[in-house]
């Protein structure tokens, strides 16, 4: 198991990492302040305004997010629903060679509305844009749910498990 | 006593075990009550029996709206002017109306765990995921109580990961 710095270290762009459940959003954020800027961000649990927030008091910046929970327009943001085609068409309006990291908090979050096929289509995109573009892909997940089937077969496919303490 | 992390604008997970649980209610309320507006959704008490606790105990019932979804099921639903009764706890559809309305500061729901007796938990833990959206977006602060169960760790892991903290009452 690895560090989140000696797997970008190692130019490693497909890491999946397994956060403590408790305090999840907390890593999430102790995640982004380790990444250089600019990237995106997938949140698929809070709705912009909230993260915006976090992020402001965070010194977070230059980071785009894809708000899959409230269609409320927010500074930074785009809106879309948990629909994957919705989802990969914002990260594509937003992807350019300057984009240095895109990160979905949840793995598990978005199963609550999708159906697992959905979820594996999308990591599969995110996996291509990867490999395809300039832009590491960091998969968030709790560590209490990794064990999950879905989750193993992503985990397969990453370059790097990362444990975030 | 405690002392309990409640705070505006942050959502709790509050984990107890089953002789604490009544204790841990009451103080949350107590606390969240003493200066603010408090929505709570009850399934393990009624309506009654939980405003004859709180004002036995010194909370302060002006500030208390309550979700009663056991009453109306048991053919005891009375009136009151802080109470909206639900017939049955799998009506989310309802429960989310009735929040929406009545969220002011605080919504304190009692309990995820009878809650999940009624519902299948990936559609409460969508219903939960929508409220604590609603919540964010209002700048609402709340409490989600539980019980310490280590037969259902996937679903604690689900909602836990929603919260902003998680806590032990012990």
């Amino acid at each position: 198991m690895t560090t989140l710095q000696e797997a970008l270290q190692k130019k490693h762009k497909i890491l999946m990492l397994e956060l403590p459940t408790e305090h999840y959003f907390h890593h999430n954020l102790a995640t982004l302040r380790e990444l250089t800027a600019p990237g995106i961000f997938i949140s698929t649990q809070r709705p912009a305004a909230n993260v915006t927030t976090h992020f402001k008091k965070e010194n977070i910046h230059d980071v785009h997010i894809i708000d899959t929970t409230a269609d409320q327009e927010h500074e930074s943001c785009s809106c879309v629903t948990t629909d994957v085609d919705a989802i990969v068409g914002a990260i594509n309006a937003q992807l350019n060679d300057e984009t240095k990291f895109i990160f979905i908090d949840s793995l598990s979050t978005i199963t609550l509305y999708k159906p697992l096929s959905e979820i594996l289509r999308l990591s599969e995109f995110l996996i291509t844009t990867a490999n395809t573009s300039n832009a590491t892909v960091l998969f968030g997940i709790a560590k209490d749910l990794k064990h999950k089937k879905f989750i193993e077969d992503i985990a397969l496919q990453v370059d790097s498990i990362v444990n975030v303490q | 006593m405690m002392q309990l992390p409640i705070r505006e604008n942050t959502i709790l997970f509050l984990e107890t075990r089953p002789a604490k649980a009544n204790n841990a209610t009451l103080e949350i309320v107590k606390e969240m009550a003493s200066h603010a507006h408090v929505v709570v959704l009850s399934v393990n008490r009624p309506y009654e029996n939980l405003m004859q606790t709180y004002q036995e105990n010194g909370v302060n019932t002006e500030n208390v709206f309550v979700i009663d979804c056991i009453s109306a099921s048991q053919g005891a639903a009375a009136t009151g002017k802080n109470v909206v009764f639900i017939e049955d706890a799998n009506e989310l559809t309802e429960i989310a109306i009735a929040i929406d309305e009545h969220m002011e500061s605080f919504v304190c729901i009692d309990s995820i765990t009878t809650m999940l007796l009624y519902n299948k938990p990936d559609v409460f833990t969508r219903f939960l995921h929508s409220v604590l959206t609603k919540m964010r977006i209002n700048h609402i602060g709340g409490v989600f109580t539980s019980l310490v169960d280590e037969g259902s760790k996937e679903i604690r892991a689900e909602i836990a990961q929603l919260c902003d903290e998680v806590f032990t009452y012990e």
